[in-house]
């Protein structure tokens, strides 16, 4: 009963903060919106892309290249050898016939080249899957550094390159959100922390009534932790608002088939009430920050 | 109770309280009387424990407060009662906000709390003044409210420093009548006075104080 009245206090001191100080309220709560907001546009640009890159290792293969007089017991010793690996998921053969076929199906015009060649045009090769559990850019580096060395394999190709840089650009683009996020982050709290400095500066009479008259400093911190609280759980509704309507008009504008077939999502539910945790937890480290800050200057 | 032994209490080079010794008993009424600059105000600042004293202890319910932490200073607060000479009510708060404010500080229940509320509000002519915003009401209005605040939670010890400072002599009655009833249900009360006629209404105990030095008791 005693909680439930204090909180029926810190909810009413709270809404008279946020009301008697509205014009700062709202400008704290529109700048820490925009900072949750970059942080928000750059974590959906990483989802999406983190997306795609999953969805592209999903598909992940790799053709190993047999050596040209390789015997057929050769070749399943050399199939039972790279199923034992547990990155390996599937091995398929694909003989020399078939390869051709498939090229000339792929390019029919390049009969005659191929032709020309004889039967040996293309090398018969195998071309694997990996297990679930390994289809990353590093599963797929690991199981060619194991192939590498095996007799029978002339050349391996899974597009080290463009997986190489899709690997990179992910990375770069997670360390620059990281940083604009930390950055950003740190200047909401910043924002909170000011607004409630102001607050509590502006509330400094009362303050001193309330230790007249047996408060304890839990009390009294109650509806400026409280607002902290509000201001961040609002600034991150708003930020996931605005973060709304610009994936909107931007889906709008551009279509989502732009990115090669895959298509381009918001942020799922339970990361938006993170958002939104988030935001609250910001506002409560700004309050804190504050009245330690201000508990210091007035003990 | 109340117990003070040779207390002092200097600001900067001016010694303004030197070696005060005082004993109020439970339920009684004290009154001390001085003129301007005696040292009435800090006496009961460091009763409140607002202040600390540089030499000697203090007392109050037999629990010594001369060297607490913030945090114990505020559960003896909780049981106080202190009315300001300068009111310090919450100017944007109603007057029953004011003065539930203790209540809510104290834990009081709800219901309790209401009961004592309308009881303290009728003794002082506040019934109708419960929800006025306390900035909109006259002088004489916000004393009461501070007055109503500090005995709302039926305090062991009541502190007022200059009660009845601008009330009219209706009005200073009722406050007197409020304090005896207090005295009577077993609250300690010291108030700090300069008007000798308010202090020739408490004859029972008595204290005088002059340069912060007690003259008579």
């Amino acid at each position: 009963m005693k909680l439930v009245r204090y909180l029926v206090y810190c909810l009413s001191e709270t809404g008279a903060n946020v009301f008697d100080y509205r014009g700062l309220s709202v400008v704290a709560l529109v700048t820490s919106a925009l900072s949750m907001l970059c942080v928000g546009l750059f974590f959906l640009i990483y989802v999406n892309i983190h997306g795609v890159v999953q969805s592209l290792e999903e598909d992940i293969t790799m053709n190993l290249y047999l050596d040209e007089n390789l015997s057929a017991d050769k070749m399943l010793e050399l199939e039972r050898v790279i199923l034992s690996y547990p990155e390996v998921g599937n091995v398929r053969f694909i003989s020399s016939r078939d390869a051709i076929e498939a090229y000339l199906k792929r390019y029919p015009t390049e009969k005659d080249l191929m032709e020309s060649f004889g039967n040996q045009a293309l090398p018969a090769s195998f071309v694997v899957g990996l297990a679930p559990t390994h289809r990353t850019v590093e599963g797929v580096g690991s199981v060619a550094k194991k192939i590498e060395g095996v007799s029978g394999v002339s050349e391996i190709q899974y597009g080290q390159e463009w997986i190489q840089t899709l690997w990179w650009s992910t990375q770069l683009l997670m360390l620059i959100g990281l940083v604009v996020g930390v950055t950003l982050t740190l200047a909401s709290i910043a924002i909170v922390a000011n607004t409630i400095r102001l607050t509590l500066f502006n509330r400094k009479h009362d303050i001193g009534i309330l230790r007249m008259l047996g408060a304890t400093e839990a009390f009294i911190r109650g509806p400026f932790l409280l607002e902290g609280v509000t201001l961040g759980a609002l600034s991150g509704g708003g930020a996931l608002i605005l973060l709304k309507i610009i994936f909107e008009s931007f889906i709008y504008r551009v279509g989502d088939g732009f990115m090669q077939g895959h298509s381009i999502v918001f942020l799922p539910p339970p990361t938006l009430a993170g958002v939104v945790v988030c935001g609250a937890l910001l506002g409560f480290v700004g309050a804190l920050l504050s009245l330690k800050q201000t508990r210091k200057v007035w003990a | 109770m109340i117990k003070l032994f040779h207390v002092y209490k200097q600001y900067d080079t001016k010694l303004v309280l030197s070696d005060v010794t005082l004993l109020v008993e439970k339920g009684d009424i004290c009154c001390i009387v001085g003129p301007n600059g005696a040292g009435k105000s800090t006496l009961l600042k460091l009763m409140f424990c607002q202040k600390k004293p540089d030499r000697g202890q203090i007392l109050i319910n037999n629990q010594n407060v001369t060297h607490m932490s913030q945090k114990a200073i505020s559960a003896v607060r909780q049981r106080m009662g202190f009315v300001f000479e300068d009111y310090r009510l919450m100017l944007r708060k109603t007057v029953l906000q004011n003065v539930a404010l203790a209540l809510t500080i104290a834990g009081t229940p709800l219901k309790q709390g209401r009961q004592n509320i309308d009881r303290v509000l009728a003794a002082l002519g506040l019934e109708h003044k419960k929800h006025d915003i306390a900035s909109t009401l006259a002088a004489g209005e916000q004393q009461r409210v501070c007055i109503a605040r500090a005995v709302v939670s039926d305090p062991l010890v009541l502190l007022a420093d200059e009660p009845t400072g601008i009330l009219d002599s209706a009005a200073a009655i009722e406050v007197f009548d409020l304090l005896r009833g207090m005295s009577m249900r077993g609250t300690t009360v010291v108030l700090a006075t300069q008007n000798q006629d308010v202090a020739d209404r408490f004859p029972q105990h008595r204290v005088m104080l002059n340069h912060g030095r007690v003259t008579e008791q």
